[in-house]
């Protein structure tokens, strides 16, 4: 049933992700919001479990540099799962802030380990523009789908 | 080795192998071709579901957006409209001050040789309901004097009165004690014009014989007896010829041909 559910989020996810986007002004990353809310309530393990099959679907989409987002989820949602005993989940900003920091962090690690397989950067101000949106999108996306995320992992 | 030590070294591995990889498929590989189209093929059907109901969302807001557009675009043009009225007032007032001096200054070479005419503006009205005077921008220092013939390309307007150094005061022809020594054109029935005094804006034409040739539509001339207007200034025509009172005399009420009530630029009647 979880695995289910892992897929259909998977599915909706990237499905959204790539439609949704031809509206918005920079793109969600919906995958990575999945991977941080399972990391917060699984732990490290799970959330790098999650973001390195999440990631490796989406390289598989995208067809290049195959391993590239996989490497980046994986980190950010072991990351993310480090600090699951540590933070307190019952409040709202949390999600806000957990989707800042990371997709701030997973757009420096993606930046990052681009640069080192060689992919050809556009100008920073573009990339912040796109990364301070997205972090914003992120932050929406993760509050719509907070209490649904503290429910199905059984919290009271 | 550790439980714990063997998980580190697996991920590091797995890493690093996400790594090479990322780096070997920089250009599209040929198995992965196949992949790529499984997961394309998966999304397909919620992604076209997706698209239509973003693409209705997208013309909802698009529709909203437009209405706000078209409202805001709507107050803009009705500012654009307003400031354009405010416009073209001005420019009908350019166009018909502009037609008020060609007709004067025609007027004025034609009357060239007859008087001494100088061109003046109303500045100022009396305060009066019945605008009895007026206030031109011209004095002493333009050569003008009291008791002057005050025209328009129409017909006689009044004479003036105060003089300034550079204002006048014009006594309209409808104030009663403005007389007008004058004659019917066309009989040379000689009379005097005076203002009526019941407000009405029209003249009258007192102490004609009872039996003197004067008709409603004749035209009434100044006769230039009296030495204030010179002779042969049109003054107004006769709409009416109604007895005096005592039953011996008649008078004829003119209309007067200069506009009273819309005077704005003027002659002055210098000789």
């Amino acid at each position: 049933m979880r695995l289910l559910g892992l897929v259909v989020l998977l599915v909706l996810g990237l499905g959204l992700e790539t439609t949704v986007s031809l509206y918005l002004p920079a793109v969600p990353d919906l995958l990575l919001v999945a991977v941080a809310l399972e990391a917060l309530f699984y732990g490290p393990r799970q959330g790098a479990v999650i973001g390195l099959l999440y990631g490796l679907i989406e390289d598989i989409y995208l067809g290049r540099y195959i391993g590239l987002n996989a490497l980046v989820k994986t980190l950010v949602g072991y990351g993310i799962g480090w600090g699951e005993n540590r933070i307190y989940r019952d409040n709202l900003l949390v999600p806000v802030l957990v989707l800042v920091t990371a997709t701030l962090a997973a757009n420096l690690l993606w930046l990052l380990v681009a640069l080192l397989v060689g992919w050809s950067l556009p100008p920073a101000g573009v990339i912040w523009r796109q990364v301070l949106w997205q972090a914003g999108l992120n932050s929406v996306a993760a509050l719509v789908v907070y209490p649904a995320a503290w429910r199905a992992a059984g919290r009271p | 080795m550790g439980v714990h030590r063997r998980r580190i070294i697996w991920w590091l591995v797995v890493l690093v192998g996400l790594l090479l990889l990322a780096r070997a498929t920089a250009a599209p590989l040929p198995g992965v071709g196949f992949l790529q189209r499984l997961v394309y093929e998966a999304m397909a059907p919620l992604q076209r579901g997706t698209a239509v109901a973003a693409g209705w969302i997208a013309d909802a807001s698009g529709a909203f957006t437009a209405y706000r557009e078209l409202q805001q675009e709507n107050e803009a043009l009705q500012t654009q409209i307003r400031e354009l009225l405010a416009e073209n007032s001005v420019m009908t007032e350019y166009r018909l001050e502009n037609l008020r001096l060609r007709q004067m200054l025609g007027f004025k070479e034609a009357a060239k040789g007859n008087y001494d005419l100088l061109a003046a503006k109303v500045v100022a009205r009396s305060p009066s309901a019945w605008n009895l005077s007026l206030v031109l921008d011209r004095g002493k220092a333009d050569g003008v004097s009291p008791d002057q013939a005050v025209i328009t390309a129409e017909g006689l307007v009044g004479r003036t009165g105060t003089v300034g150094e550079n204002t006048a005061e014009v006594r309209l022809l409808t104030d009663p004690e403005v007389a007008v020594a004058a004659m019917v054109q066309v009989s040379r029935v000689p009379g005097v014009v005076q203002g009526r005094q019941d407000g009405s804006g029209r003249l009258e034409m007192i102490h004609l014989p009872h039996d003197a040739p004067v008709r409603p539509q004749q035209t009434v001339v100044s006769s230039g007896w009296g030495g204030v207007f010179p002779p042969g200034l049109r003054i107004g025509y006769i709409i009416e010829v109604v007895p005096e009172p005592n039953g011996l005399m008649e008078k004829a009420i003119i209309q007067p041909f200069a506009d009273l009530n819309r005077l704005e630029e003027v002659f002055v009647v210098r000789r």
